[in-house]
Formats: C-alpha cells, structure tokens, sequence
C-alpha cells in the first residue's frame, strides 16, 4: 500500500486536500502508536491500515460539518449512480493475494440502486440520511431499501461459506 | 441472533448510522458479544472494497511533517528531513523462523531516483516502517520502527524491557549475520542515528534482543530476541 492509496482513502471522504492530509497525518500518527495493538493472526497489515484510515477519515466527517449535498464533491455523486462505477476495480498493488470474489459476486446479485448504495455507504462514507437525501427519497425508504439488499447480500455470503 | 439483528452489525460496519442510532448500536457491541461477532464478520467481509479506492499523491511535504510528529510523539528532537521522500508502502510479509509475521511499511520516494552523496550528506532513500512483531514464544508488544535510510536515522517506539536490562537493535541482512544496530532507551522512544547507507535495507530482518545492561558482551544477540520483522516492499 503507498501513502497515495491511504490518501486516497482520505480524500475521497474528506472530500477536501487540505483535511484530507491533516487526516492522513492523524493516521500515521495512529499507526505509530497502535502497531503494539495489530494482531498479525487477525488479518493483513494492509487491511489493517486500510481500516484504520478509513476510520480516521470518517470520524473527522462525524466530528465536523458533513458537506451539505450540493457541495459534495462530484465523485460522491457520480458514484452511486453511474452503472458503470458498480463495477469493482481491483487494485493490483492491494489485496492482490486477498481479493475476496465471493462479496464481488454477491454484490453484483443485488439491483443496481442499492447496490451503488451500499457501496456509496462504504466508499464515500455516506449515511442513511445524506443517500436519501441525494437520492431524493424518504429517509425510510432508503433505509428499508439498504436493509432488503443487506439481507440478499448477508445470505449469499454466508452459502457454502 | 435475527437476520434483523445481523443487518444492524452491516448498517454499523457500513457507517450508515449517525447520532443516536449510532450510538445504540456501539452500546451493544460493547453489550452483546454476538452482536460484536457479527460486526466483526461483516467488517472482514466488506474489506475488500478497500481495493477500490483510487491512489492520490499527497503533497511532497507531508512526508516530513509526519516525521516530524512522530518525533514529537516520541519525544526526540526534530531529525533532518528530506521533504522529497514520498511514499509509503506496506507490505505484509511471512513470518520467519523467529518471527510470528510481521508488518512492515516501505516508504520510498516518488521522484527522482536516489542519487548518491558524500557521505555525511542528506541521501535520497526509502523511509521504512516497520512493526516489529512478538518473537515465538515471547509476549512482548509488536512494536513501529522507522528507518529514514537516507540520513541513516532510525525511530524505534518504546519497548518494556525487564529491570537491569537493555533492549538491542539488529540489522540481519542477506549474510544472515546479526549487526548490532544500537541500544534502544529504557522507558521510552529511542532514535538512533546510523552512518550514512548502513541500512538496513528492503529485505533485511530488523530483530530486538533483550542483553546486559551496557549492551550485548559479544558483538552477537547474547539474550532472548524477542521481536523481529523483515523490511519489504510487498
């Protein structure tokens, strides 16, 4: 993994340059003071520091002012709804041993709309109310539309695992 | 637990909660085992969506803004800094004979490419990261190293040593022979400041062993090693 894929993480939940890189300040700093805490056996050093930066990216979006809608950077927008972005990219450099097809073929199952939602959810660090929001629907029909396809997505998971 | 239940892990692992909502749903992972269980399954689950983040370089300057406070962090003063070095790699690694696994972080610049210097000088190279992980048989932390290969210095966070001992840092490199990098401070960060290209480089193990005080006698690890971890690129 490079600092330019943990920055990655970083600008495109931050969705500004300036935080994004006072962010990814935070998680080196994170990474020097919780590498006593990694667990080799639980997993991979790269999904290890993947997490952790996407975590620090979306405290700091708890933490602060969430964009409004109509400033949200256009890669936010354009990712839950162009079918062509529902197609998963992997990055060679990442996760190259660890490419887990089986979520791959699972979401890919699912219809297109919550499908990029899910993926809106996780990639861009959106919640409930800002993809409602976005997608110009009621809050609750967001939400129950996310739940059915988690519930699709939770048992193809879990077939012959 | 529900398949109801279970969606309300996903909707936290998501990060599709806010306020309230989120705040119950933390409470019970904390509270219910089972639903901390699920959290966990569906976080391993979603990590590969990581692979789709697209790659953005940082500013050249971060790099030494960073170093910067991790010296702060660790109590060392500011180190010589090369604001050009950019960026960092990780890499997992398999675990040695003497290593459980290790973790280790590769930073290297991004342009140009390293030019050599007088000895003395600043010297465009790899900045590696590295967390040295338990030895086989030993309960000690894993603990983060840095190596800055073109001044030479190497950060080395704070690792408990039993009283009366010292902590030693090994560079082994592709002779297999153990080269004693320093002494690591007793209670707290250490950083220590190398000639010029003596390493340690990709692909070398760096191992801590516990010796006398004053240092190993020998020349070789006399004591347990209790951590160890190979530099690489992945």
């Amino acid at each position: 993994m490079t600092s330019a894929k943990l920055f990655g993480i970083c600008l495109r939940i931050c969705g500004e340059r300036q935080t994004a890189e006072d962010v990814l300040q935070e998680i080196y700093l994170t990474i020097w003071r919780r590498a006593p805490s990694f667990e080799p056996s639980r997993g991979s050093p790269v999904a290890w520091l993947a997490t952790i930066a996407r975590n620090r990216a979306l405290d700091w979006r708890r933490a602060n002012h969430r964009p409004a809608l109509e400033t949200l950077p256009d890669h936010i927008g354009r990712s839950a709804g162009e079918p062509a972005d529902t197609a998963l990219l992997a990055d060679q450099s990442l996760l190259e041993e660890e490419v887990d097809t089986r979520l791959r073929d699972c979401m890919e199952e699912l219809d297109g709309r919550p499908r990029a939602a899910i993926r809106a959810a996780f990639l861009d660090g959106l919640t409930y109310s800002e993809l409602a929001r976005r997608e110009a629907v009621p809050l609750a029909t967001m939400k129950s539309t996310i739940r059915r396809a988690l519930l699709r997505l939770r048992d193809c998971l879990s077939d012959d695992a | 637990m529900t398949p109801e239940e279970r969606i309300d892990a996903a909707e936290l692992a998501l990060g599709l909660l806010e306020g309230e909502e989120r705040v119950t749903a933390l409470e019970r992972v904390l509270a219910e085992p089972e639903f901390a269980a699920e959290l966990a399954w569906w976080r391993s689950r979603l990590e590969v969506l990581h692979a789709e983040y697209g790659p953005t370089e940082p500013s050249a300057a971060l790099a030494g803004r960073i170093e910067a406070r991790i010296d702060a962090e660790a109590g060392v003063t500011a180190a010589t800094r090369n604001a050009r070095r950019w960026p960092w790699l990780v890499g997992g690694l398999a675990g040695g004979a003497l290593a459980a696994s290790l973790a280790a972080l590769v930073l290297t610049q991004t342009t140009p490419a390293p030019t050599p210097v007088p000895s003395g000088h600043q010297v465009e190279g790899p900045l590696l990261v590295a967390a040295l992980v338990p030895a086989k048989g030993q309960v000690v932390a894993p603990v983060a190293a840095v190596v800055d290969h073109g001044s030479g210095i190497i950060r080395v966070a704070a690792l408990a040593t039993p009283r009366g001992r010292v902590a030693e840092l090994w560079r082994i490199g592709a002779d297999g022979v153990p080269r004693s990098l320093g002494l690591l401070a007793v209670g707290g960060a250490t950083r220590l400041t190398l000639r010029p290209r003596t390493g340690p480089d990709l692909g070398d193990t760096l191992a801590i062993s516990v010796e006398p005080s004053g240092g190993s006698p020998t020349g070789a690890p006399t004591g347990p090693v209790v951590a160890t971890g190979v530099l690489s690129r992945g």
